[in-house]
């Protein structure tokens, strides 16, 4: 029975990929002006198909040689015709999983760090949660679904005070800003500083019951700082958050950044 | 599972026909063609 089923996973093997390819394909043009021009396209190869058996029934060898032959060029012209699609298509390969991979993580933590000290500088508010290993389902679904490309300007923008979402955090989850507007746990930890604010608390909070990472601008002060396993790191510079950040959202094989090591720095 | 079946469904559905119909009708046109994994014979006449 088990070889009569093997003797089949060429052709399954061969439908899985060619079902991969369509359905990728699909859905790249999906609610593209290229949907419309599909759609005429494949009126037109079911057209062409009909006037080929019929052709070929009615033994029309002249036209069942033409058509063929317009089925080429046809073809040809789905390239002129879909060159935009393609040239879209191929710039977001070279964006994808597989390119984008070595340059993803750290343009992300860039738009990060540039949305922090943005502002920092102009004293706004902002808290900031990455996802790692442990899922922040929870604390997403309590937000706003934003599902963005992590993007500074729109950190910024989320922050800004007087608009809806600027009083929760954001979380990003898998390179993207999943969610805004998010309410974290406060932390019950009482050698957290009682001058320090509920999003200073919340942020604390939220690490000590995942393992995120997350970054908060004081709304009085404009300082940056960097909670993580519970604990808080107060006046974190630039070059510190981006080289913690890089360490721990990249896994790259360079010696570990140490925590500990940066959060007795600090008490020091 | 059910979540990933149920996103795009019918777009799955339609690429799954579409692979299944290009397997089918590729694989007739090449079931037409001479076996080009053997070489002809010099001897033999081309058909």
């Amino acid at each position: 029975m088990i070889s009569e089923l093997l003797k089949f996973w060429q052709p399954v093997l061969e439908i899985i990929i060619l079902w991969y390819v369509f359905y990728h394909l699909l859905v790249f043009i999906k609610g593209t002006p290229a949907v419309q021009v599909l759609k005429g396209l494949i009126f037109l190869i079911i057209l062409f198909l009909i006037s080929l058996f019929i052709a070929q029934k009615l033994n029309l060898t002249i036209i069942s040689w033409i058509l063929p032959k317009f089925f080429a060029v046809f073809l040809l012209s789905f390239l002129i015709i879909f060159q935009p699609e393609l040239r879209r298509g191929l710039a977001q390969l070279g964006q994808g999983p597989i390119m984008g991979l070595f340059f993803r993580e750290e343009r992300i933590i860039d738009e990060v760090v540039d949305a922090v000290y943005s502002l920092a500088e102009k004293k706004i508010g902002a808290i900031i949660a990455l996802e790692r290993e442990i899922g922040l389902k929870p604390y997403i679904e309590s937000g706003v679904s934003v599902d963005s490309k992590v993007n500074s300007e729109l950190i910024n923008t989320i922050f800004m005070p007087h608009t809806p979402l600027h009083d929760g955090g954001i979380v990003i989850q898998g390179g993207r800003i999943i969610a805004a507007g998010c309410l974290f746990p406060l932390t019950q930890n009482p050698k957290i500083s009682k001058g320090l604010g509920t999003r200073h608390r919340a942020a604390v909070g939220l690490t000590d019951e995942t393992d995120a990472l997350v970054v908060i601008v004081s709304e009085e002060t404009g300082i940056v700082s960097l909670a993580r396993e519970g604990k808080l790191i107060r006046e974190v510079d630039r070059e510190t958050l981006n080289k913690v950040l890089n360490n721990a959202l990249m896994q790259s094989k360079r010696p570990k950044f140490s925590f500990k090591k940066l959060t007795r720095m600090k008490t020091k | 599972m059910k979540q990933w079946l149920t996103n795009n469904f019918w777009l799955k559905m339609i690429s799954l026909i579409l692979a299944v119909v290009t397997w089918f009708y590729i694989s007739g046109e090449l079931a037409k063609r001479p076996s080009s994994y053997y070489p002809r014979p010099p001897n033999m006449p081309k058909p």
